[in-house]
């Protein structure tokens, strides 16, 4: 077969992508946007007094763990393989969707501080924020995807969307000074819903193969 | 070469090294695979040209194989990356076909002979027509359209010999 000779003789040795890289990427990119937010807004005054609030510690606890497992999946699905199956992040983001669902719960319960929360200056900033954050990470990310051949591309987009929007909003998190469960679920879930969005719709073609 | 998973993964790690001789090795074993692969999944007059096309695939993400799991899932993956891609492709060309054909003044001789096939099907039993659609026109094996219609294996080549016979006797006779 022509082809055969073709590619032997093209050969080259090459290095094998190893998915902590992609880990280190992310962790790099989330380390210096947690930087420039702490030097450019200022890091929330109970964080670094080294005694963060309880809803701070949760929150930031749930955004971490969600953007570790969903990294995780998306540095696995960049390696082709069938019969490898990783749904721990699927149990993260349930986790995670325990703040919308007690937004939700207020919304029911007209509770006075959804409404409070739903109409706080700081949402357009924190969705904004989220989404910039998310953007950076997600570009990284996609760079390094494209020297992987994820074979599920659709689901590998919205890992990643969804990966980079709970680091983006954890690097929001230590700035953001509402302490309200209702602010989390709605402008939280808003931010890190459109990027996962974002991610779907515009990733797939740069990381087709 | 048939070879194992155990050599075919030490090739891949060798490949990933440069070693052009067990690369080959392992293009010409993968080549083998994939053509069992394809053989059932796509038009036979296709399966040469995925094949490579596969090939291919393999050469540019050998990168992308990891040394402590095993080959042929890696290759089973990008070789179903690739199927898939394929029929996708096929399913937009016939969809562009289908907008692009002038159906007021044109009558394709490929459809004209689909349209004939089925209307000849209808005068023959519903078994035989059943058997001759899914094994000759859908490219199903025996065994498949056997499951697909419940019937023995056996019993499906005597619809298809039997449908074949009567079909032939009425184009005879036109």
């Amino acid at each position: 077969m022509v082809t055969i000779e073709a590619l032997v003789d093209d050969l080259r040795p090459v290095k094998p992508v190893r998915p902590m890289h992609a880990g280190f990427l992310a962790a790099a990119a989330t380390i210096g946007i947690a930087m420039l937010v702490s030097v450019f807004l200022g890091m929330r005054s109970d964080i670094a007094a080294g005694d963060p609030a309880q809803i701070v510690l949760v929150r930031s606890g749930v955004l971490f763990l969600l953007g570790f497992a969903t990294l995780q999946a998306l540095a696995l699905s960049a390696l082709p393989n069938v019969g490898v199956i990783n749904s721990g992040w699927k149990w993260l983001l349930a986790a995670a969707s325990v703040f919308p669902f007690l937004t939700l719960m207020s919304w029911w319960q007209q509770k006075p501080i959804f409404y409070v929360a739903a109409e706080s200056p700081s949402r357009i900033m924190c969705v904004g924020m989220i989404v910039v954050s998310a953007v950076t990470i997600g570009s990284v990310l996609v760079f390094w995807l494209r020297r992987g051949a994820p074979v599920h591309v659709e689901r590998t987009a919205w890992l990643l969307g969804l990966a980079s929007g709970a680091l983006g909003a954890f690097c929001f998190n230590l700035y953001c000074s509402s302490t309200s469960v209702e602010y989390v679920g709605l402008w939280y879930s808003t931010g890190i819903l459109i990027s996962a969005v974002a991610a779907r719709v515009l990733v797939p073609p740069f990381i087709r193969w | 070469m048939k070879a194992d998973e155990a050599t075919l993964s030490r090739l891949a790690a060798l490949s990933q090294g440069g070693d052009k001789v067990a690369y080959r090795q392992l293009l010409e074993a993968c080549a083998l695979w994939l053509g069992r692969f394809f053989d059932r999944r796509i038009a036979q007059c296709d399966v040469d040209d995925l094949v490579q096309e596969t090939l291919i695939s393999i050469h540019k993400n050998l990168a992308t194989y990891n040394r402590q799991r095993p080959f042929l899932p890696w290759i089973a993956a990008i070789a179903r990356y690739r199927w898939v891609d394929r029929l996708r492709k096929i399913y937009k060309q016939n969809e562009q076909m289908l907008a692009d054909t002038d159906w007021s003044t044109e009558c394709d001789d490929a459809i004209e002979a689909q349209l004939s096939i089925e209307a000849l099907l209808k005068q023959i039993p519903q078994a035989q027509a059943s058997a001759i659609h899914l094994t000759k026109i859908e490219g199903l094996s025996v065994s498949e359209a056997a499951r697909m219609l419940d019937q023995s294996e056996v019993l499906i080549k005597v619809n298809v010999h039997r449908g074949l016979k009567k079909l032939a006797a009425m184009v005879g006779a036109v």
